[in-house]
């Protein structure tokens, strides 16, 4: 077991050795850091950034904008995807109309997001809101709906009330799916809310960062942004996934 | 009144009136059921044995009230839908919570407005009476064997004081020595609790030894083509399946079900 997990762990690393390289070898040959910056420069970059307050204040505008959005998203999603899940009816009405807004990018909708809330965090906020919650939504139906007949039989010849089953039948049931959507809907999330940091005006924000820094060409800047946000992405998941394996104890990832 | 509280004095049961039930199969109606009728005697465990497809799981279905159909179902002199219903499945297993421990689970089936510390009493009571291993209950159901899940899936019903508990082929996810403890158990739970059981087999031998009579279904449009009283004397242990008057009883039942099912190969 332990041998395993060793070897993961050493793969893991030679895959990001790999990566490193192939990105070593691109700026080796382009050569030239306003354009694409070495992984070392770019690293080199990160003393300068951790000195300063502005960075942190991005990086936590980032994170509250996108959390917020999440946990609205994740609200909405379930709220929603339990009552498109139960009534067969609902179910049928909502199924074209589900996939047809998830067909949607949403960096589509931004005009529309603006319109009605304007250009500040809100508008952010609530798209990023947006694009978690379809995924949250379509998975919470699908688990609502993978209820076995076994279970469903139970409820029905215990005549449980509505609450009492979703509390301890039907939601814990969805609580797999529910969890799959919910890291989609962060990987969603943080896309939409970079890009609208980048595009909707932001005067804060990684993806403000980026582009701030991309259109005066300190690329070395640009990729010490993108690194973190790549890194913030690839621990929000971590933390989910611990979260799961402690709630969703029955069921092994 | 029984260990259950129960009342025993009437001698009711279940009566099963004019049942008809069609389904739609291939665009084209067919007839499960025409007009069926039986006839229970309140606290007897009957058998129900026949071909595939002849509606033994319709019938239970259409008793647990999980199936529209006409005619009128009464148990104990109530309608079957105000009356409480036992049902295990075949796969029963997956009438268990993974993500609840099995006392949890047992409690789905108790009153959520009994108090909690009572509710867990009754079931610890219930395991001490009969001699099972209480130490199950904390456990989840993913942690025990089959044959332990069936022991909580048969307390769930149990405790809940059915009016009847239906039993869909329960053993045939177990190996034969577990089949035979589980046989033992659910006999001795029947007769201490008196519950009306009415068990569906595709085990001829297993119908037999476990009831006081049998009813033998015939091919669709089902009808009960025999009623077996059996007299075989209780307790009855594994040596009964090799005595004259079992295999009389076993011969007679085949004998009516060979000539009713005119299979082909």
């Amino acid at each position: 077991m332990k041998n395993i997990k060793l070897k993961q762990a050493i793969y893991g690393f030679i895959g990001v050795l790999v990566i490193i390289f192939l990105w070593s070898l691109i700026s080796f040959f382009i050569n030239d850091i306003s354009f694409v910056p070495s992984p070392t420069e770019t690293v080199r970059r990160f003393p300068r950034l951790l000195l300063e307050p502005s960075f942190y204040l991005d990086i936590w505008m980032t994170l509250e904008r996108t959390l917020l959005g999440l946990f609205i998203g994740l609200s909405l999603g379930v709220f929603i995807g339990v009552i498109v899940g139960t009534y067969r009816r609902i179910y049928q009405g909502a199924q074209f109309s589900i996939d047809f807004f998830r067909s949607i990018p949403s960096s589509a909708l931004f005009p529309i997001f603006i319109i009605f809330f304007g250009l500040g965090d809100l508008t952010k906020i609530l798209i990023t809101a947006w694009a978690s919650s379809l995924v949250v939504l379509f998975n919470t139906v699908y688990g609502i709906r993978s209820l076995s007949q076994e279970k469903i039989n139970l409820i029905k010849t215990y005549k449980l009330p509505f609450w009492r089953a979703l509390r301890s039948i039907t939601l814990p049931n969805a609580l797999p799916y529910i969890a799959i959507g919910l890291r989609q809907g962060l990987s969603f999330g943080l896309i939409v809310e970079i890009v609208a940091e980048m595009f909707l005006g932001s005067n804060s924000g990684l993806g403000h960062r980026i582009y701030d820094s991309s259109s005066i060409l300190q690329m070395d800047e640009a990729f010490a942004s993108i690194v973190t946000i790549g890194l913030i992405g690839y621990f929000l998941n971590k933390l989910i996934i611990v979260a799961q394996k402690k709630i969703i104890h029955w069921k092994t990832i | 009144m029984n260990y259950l509280g129960q009342d025993l004095k009437s001698k009711m049961g279940i009566a099963i009136k004019n049942l008809s039930k069609n389904f739609l199969y291939q665009g084209q109606s067919f007839s499960i059921f025409t007009n069926l009728n039986l006839q229970l005697k309140r606290g007897s465990f009957t058998s129900i044995f026949g071909p595939n497809g002849c509606g033994k799981t319709t019938l239970l279905n259409a008793i647990a009230n999980l199936v529209d159909f006409e005619g009128e179902i009464i148990i104990n002199s109530h309608q079957a839908k105000e009356s409480r219903v036992g049902y295990i499945c075949q796969k029963h297993a997956d009438s268990l919570m993974p993500w609840l421990t099995n006392i949890k689970n047992i409690e789905l089936g108790m009153d959520e407005e009994e108090v909690t510390e009572t509710k867990k009493q009754r079931v610890f009571n219930f395991f001490n009476r009969f001699d099972l291993d209480t130490s199950l209950l904390t456990k989840y159901p993913w942690q025990c064997s089959g044959g332990e899940q069936q022991i909580i899936v048969l307390v769930r019903e149990l405790i809940r004081r059915p009016d009847i508990l239906l039993l869909d082929e329960p053993f045939s996810s177990l190996d034969f020595g577990k089949r035979l403890l589980m046989q033992k158990l659910i006999i001795k739970l029947w007769q201490e609790t008196h519950i009306t059981v009415l068990f569906v087999s595709h085990d001829i031998e297993e119908a037999i030894y476990l009831a006081d009579s049998l009813l033998l279904f015939s091919r669709p449009p089902t009808k009960t083509l025999q009623k077996v009283e059996i007299s075989l004397a209780r307790p009855r242990s594994i040596e009964i399946l090799g005595t004259e008057a079992f295999k009389k009883i076993k011969m007679f039942v085949l004998e009516d079900f060979v000539a009713n099912a005119n299979e082909k190969y």
